[in-house]
């Protein structure tokens, strides 16, 4: 029982969560769009699932760019977060994250994909509007609000509790302050349309 | 402590960083032997409206290759603070499109002299700046194991201020060469029977 409890608490516990989630959607979305044998599809496929390991990854990095800049904030005004209130805090916040992921499974298990046809995918628009007018993917672009915002107050409250509350809110201002001027500064770099890569 | 960020952990990091690059180019050329291994009458012919370099002036493909290969440069970076995962992720990525060039210009009957010429001008530069910033990048993941000790002296270790200016510096040299001196190999191979 202790264990469970210590289980529960535990930091990865949301990370895992999300994780484990992200790979259903993936499964889900990616498999139900680019359905199959057409060599094509299976590169469709390949490509999508490389997307989806490269958010992963850029997440994990933003959401630690958040936590650093909070910290920062938090140290500039007189504070002492330690190491593990700043983990603590971004992972109990990611639980917004996780169940945001989850609801896109559910949505997705009851509302599934239409699959492209093999013109459809020579067609630019194509892709666009079926992700428009499939259900989950629809509503996952307005719940991605709601889990935002859910984010920042969760780590508003976890920081208030051990700094004072104008300094957790500067923090917090801080560190979205943050993740704004990466975002900002990849998208000028990258320019329109233009997926990162070399040569 | 922050020896073990030092010296010994940069060449490592660079090491680990030319590996997954490396992995990435293998992984890449499998891909494209793969795709050029599938039935062609199965796929259907696709109309690209994506601006090649041939369209752009030199100056116009300069701030373009500036500019995409920045965007690597910065990514590779956020690997300090996502445990190297995005580091990981985006050699691999790009080690795979290298290795998808190179093998789809076999694919295509294109002699390796040629290969050589239109990559390894501005490719080793470029590549080694990159393997620079991914070394910084993989730094995260020591960095995660020592979070709870995590100070100024470790942060400064990083030398986070020399990678940026070297890399500006080597990706601006990269792109130069890549948009004048590459793209006019490649323009010559062009105008060849």
């Amino acid at each position: 029982m202790n264990r469970l409890a210590r289980l529960a608490k535990a930091w990865f516990l949301p990370v895992a969560v999300w994780l484990a989630g992200l790979v259903a959607f993936a499964v889900l979305g990616i498999d139900g769009l680019f359905a199959g044998p057409n060599p094509v599809f299976v590169i469709a496929r390949v490509t999508a699932y490389a997307t989806a390991v490269m958010v992963v990854a850029v997440t994990a990095a933003f959401v630690a760019m958040f936590g650093l800049a909070a910290a920062a904030m938090l140290v500039w005004l007189g504070g002492s977060p330690t190491p593990g209130l700043i983990v603590t805090t971004m992972s109990r916040s990611f639980w917004w994250v996780a169940v945001y992921v989850w609801l896109g499974v559910v949505l997705l298990i009851v509302d599934p994909p239409v699959a492209l046809t093999v013109f459809e995918l020579s067609d630019r628009n194509a892709l666009e509007n079926r992700v428009r007018n499939t259900t989950a993917f629809a509503w996952m672009g307005r719940l991605r609000y709601l889990a935002l915002i859910g984010f920042l107050v969760t780590s508003l409250w976890l920081l208030a509790r051990h700094a004072r509350p104008v300094n957790a809110l500067l923090a917090v201002a801080f560190g979205v302050a943050a993740m704004a001027a990466l975002l900002t500064a990849l998208g000028l770099l990258a320019g329109p349309s233009e997926a990162p890569g070399v040569l | 402590m922050v020896s073990a960020l030092g010296r010994d952990g940069w060449l490592g990091c660079f090491g680990g960083a030319m590996f997954l690059l490396l992995v990435g180019v293998v992984a890449g050329t499998a891909v494209a032997d793969w795709i050029n291994a599938m039935p062609a009458e199965t796929m259907p012919s696709f109309k690209s409206d994506r601006r090649i370099g041939s369209d752009r002036s030199g100056w116009e493909l300069f701030a373009f290759i500036l500019r995409r290969n920045l965007t690597v440069y910065v990514m590779l970076l956020l690997g300090v603070v996502s445990a190297g995962l995005v580091t990981v992720v985006v050699l691999v990525g790009n080690g795979m499109a290298v290795g998808q060039l190179i093998g789809f210009a076999r694919v295509a009957g294109m002699p390796s002299v040629d290969v050589a010429n239109l990559l390894l001008p501005h490719g080793v530069l470029e590549l080694g700046t990159l393997c620079i910033a991914g070394a910084f990048g993989l730094r995260g993941i020591p960095l995660a194991f020592r979070i709870s000790v995590l100070n100024r002296q470790l942060l400064k270790s990083l030398r986070l201020g020399t990678v940026l200016v070297f890399g500006l510096g080597a990706l601006t040299a990269a792109a130069g060469i890549e948009a004048f001196v590459t793209a006019e190999i490649a323009e010559s191979l062009r105008g060849m029977p």
